[in-house]
């Protein structure tokens, strides 16, 4: 049961944006998609969601390929959180997360869409804002109201029993505070504990190594590594990839897992604006 | 939840109890001395003359103004969810100015043409009604590529347009006579001194089509503020949603330009005034906003043919008066929003 890439080819015009790219997201698996900018993350987590057509290949839902699917259909199999989140119109927090139900909610009481939107307000930490409009909240609080609107269709789907869906989030941590980070991740963790997918797209290595079960990392179109986040995450990526400097992994006592301290950079730059 | 529901309550039962007077006062004023109490005669005592008055002149014109009002009200709501755009207007989209283009042909040209007389009284709304339905089909053509319709694309081409048939129409004007001049300057001012219950029955079914389009429209618009991505995201079939209102658009303006003639304001201006007191969920702001566009324009048409009786203003003259100070003060205010 899976959401998987096969050989998948993306151009716009003349440009290749992501080339013969294979992978599958697993159910009960946190996935996080890292790369540098530009490197076509957030276009395969397009791709992966069906608001994009591949040029090339197929992607699959649980075998099923999402191009034949109704967009009805596909809305109560996944949900994604992209980064482009301007709501026009003067919504309250709560109605614009009620409106997240979509398509999926026909049938269900509005008492019980609104009980639901509020249980998710309360976990991204937005419950004293349920009132209030979207356009007075600051950015970070944008961001997760933004969250709960997409769990919100997740959650209706699993009122109506369905399977578990998959979660697809770009940089759904980018505006937020390091508490509220570990919030968000948090969440996604706890979606895939449930028996969902979940796949990320992060800039943040650290909580790409703290939190996911598989790393893909994608640079210049391709997928350049797909494994447990000890394989992927080695000194030879970081540099090779990210640009970072010899003897900057370490591994966390606690964890075990990996983690980047990039303090040959950031003490050159010092020695820069220093000499400067 | 409960305190949105009492006021969408309140709102709906002032907006009828408005609507209701401004048709009772609108049937009851006017240059002849005729009134409602006369309707109150057991049948078959009234007069003619008050027959005549009540049933065919201020009825069909009430009725019209109604349908009229409503149309360009939930056509433009249907634009500004459409667009994204709170300045939207029908006239974006080309209906308008594609009317006013056939309508000039047809008005100048059209009396060398066998088909215009054998159409008779119905040359001037058929032709506007297929020039709006055709302008649209041009903008939306082009605006579509591999089955996607740029929204922003049709707004840019849609003002290109306007300008264009505009040199168009005054290419025509320049080589009018002086009757077809009068008759082309009547009917972009907007008048419904000409409406009869057969022309209601000609707009009625547009309406009614308009109408139940809107309907299903309420929820996904209301999706397609969340933007496109967004709302294809949560289910909706975007490309089918713009082309419903787009159809929708042209359903409520066109016919409803081609027999009233250009009105303006009344479609940027109301769903504005019913946000204010609504907020932007549009399955209360569509159907409010229709109700509070027939009030505005049956009180407009009344104030039309009464402030200078026995003459008539054309009611065009009357919302862009009232229309254009509301319009300022939304730009003022919704600038005031942007920098604060």
């Amino acid at each position: 049961m899976t959401l998987e890439l096969r050989n998948v080819t993306w151009r716009r015009g003349e440009r290749e944006i992501l080339r013969d790219v294979t992978l599958s997201f697993g159910r009960g698996l946190v996935t996080a998609i890292i790369g540098p900018n530009g490197a076509g993350k957030s276009s395969l987590l397009r791709l992966a969601s069906g608001l994009s057509r591949p040029t090339g290949g197929d992607v699959l839902l649980d075998g099923q390929p999402v191009a034949a699917m109704s967009p009805r259909h596909l809305a109560t199999r996944r949900a994604m959180l992209t980064q482009e989140n301007e709501t026009a119109g003067q919504f309250l927090v709560r109605q614009m997360v009620v409106m997240g139900a979509g398509m999926s909610a026909r049938g269900m009481a509005i008492d019980r869409q609104v009980a639901l939107a509020d249980m998710l307000l309360q976990q991204v930490g937005l419950a004293q804002l349920a009132g209030r409009q979207m356009m007075t909240l600051s950015g970070g609080e944008r961001q997760r109201a933004n969250l709960a609107r997409v769990l919100m269709q997740l959650e209706v789907a699993r009122a109506k029993d369905l399977p578990a869906g998959f979660l697809l989030l770009d940089e759904p941590i980018s505006a937020q505070d390091p508490a509220h980070q570990a919030l968000v991740l948090q969440l996604a963790c706890q979606h895939a504990a449930r028996g969902g997918g979940v796949a990320v797209v992060l800039h943040d290595l650290n909580w790409a190594a703290a939190c996911a079960d598989r790393l893909v990392v994608v640079h210049q179109g391709r997928v350049h590594a797909y494994d447990t986040v000890e394989a992927v995450m080695t000194q030879d990526l970081a540099c090779s990839i990210f640009g970072l400097k010899d003897g900057c992994i370490h591994l966390h006592a606690k964890t075990g897992r990996p983690f980047i301290l990039p303090h040959d950079n950031i003490g050159r730059k010092a020695n820069i604006r220093a000499s400067s | 939840m409960t305190r949105e529901i009492s006021r969408t309550v309140w709102l709906f039962s002032l907006l009828s109890v408005l609507l209701l007077l401004t048709m009772l006062v609108a049937l009851d004023t006017g240059a002849t001395t005729v009134h409602l109490r006369d309707l109150w005669h057991p049948a078959g005592t009234q007069d003619q003359a008050t027959r005549l008055v009540l049933r065919d002149i201020r009825g069909p014109r009430i009725v019209m103004a109604c349908l009229t009002g409503a149309a360009l009200a939930v056509a433009g709501t249907i634009m500004q969810g459409l667009f994204r755009n709170p300045l939207a207007d029908p006239g974006l989209a080309g209906v308008s100015s594609a009317a006013a283009l056939a309508t000039a042909c047809v008005i100048i040209l059209g009396s060398s043409w066998q088909w215009a007389t054998w159409l008779g009284m119905w040359t001037i709304p058929c032709a506007g009604i297929v020039g709006s339905f055709a302008g649209m089909g041009l903008l939306y053509l082009f605006a579509t590529r591999g089955g996607v319709t740029s929204i922003t694309a049709m707004l840019l081409a849609g003002v290109a347009f306007g300008a264009f048939s505009g040199a168009l129409t005054g290419i025509l004007i320049f080589r009018a006579n002086d009757a077809a001049l009068r008759d082309l300057t009547f009917w972009t001012m907007g008048s419904f001194s000409g409406a009869t219950w057969r022309s209601v029955s000609l707009l009625v079914p547009f309406v009614l089509i308009a109408g139940a389009l809107a309907t299903c429209l309420a929820a996904p618009l209301n999706a397609m503020l969340l933007n496109e991505h967004n709302a294809l995201l949560i289910g909706y079939p975007v490309e089918r949603i713009k082309s419903l209102s787009i159809l929708a658009v042209a359903c409520a303006t066109g016919p409803t330009v081609s027999l009233v003639g250009a009105i303006g304001f009344v479609g940027v201006v109301v769903p504005h005034l019913v946000r204010l007191a609504a907020g932007p969920d549009h399955r209360i702001v569509l159907p409010a906003s229709a109700m509070l566009g027939a009030i505005l324009l049956t009180g407009a048409d009344t104030m039309a043919r009464t402030l200078a009786s026995p003459a008539e203003i054309p009611v065009g003259v009357v919302t862009a008066l009232l229309g254009t100070p509301a319009f300022v003060w939304l730009l003022a205010r919704s600038h005031r929003t942007d920098v604060s």
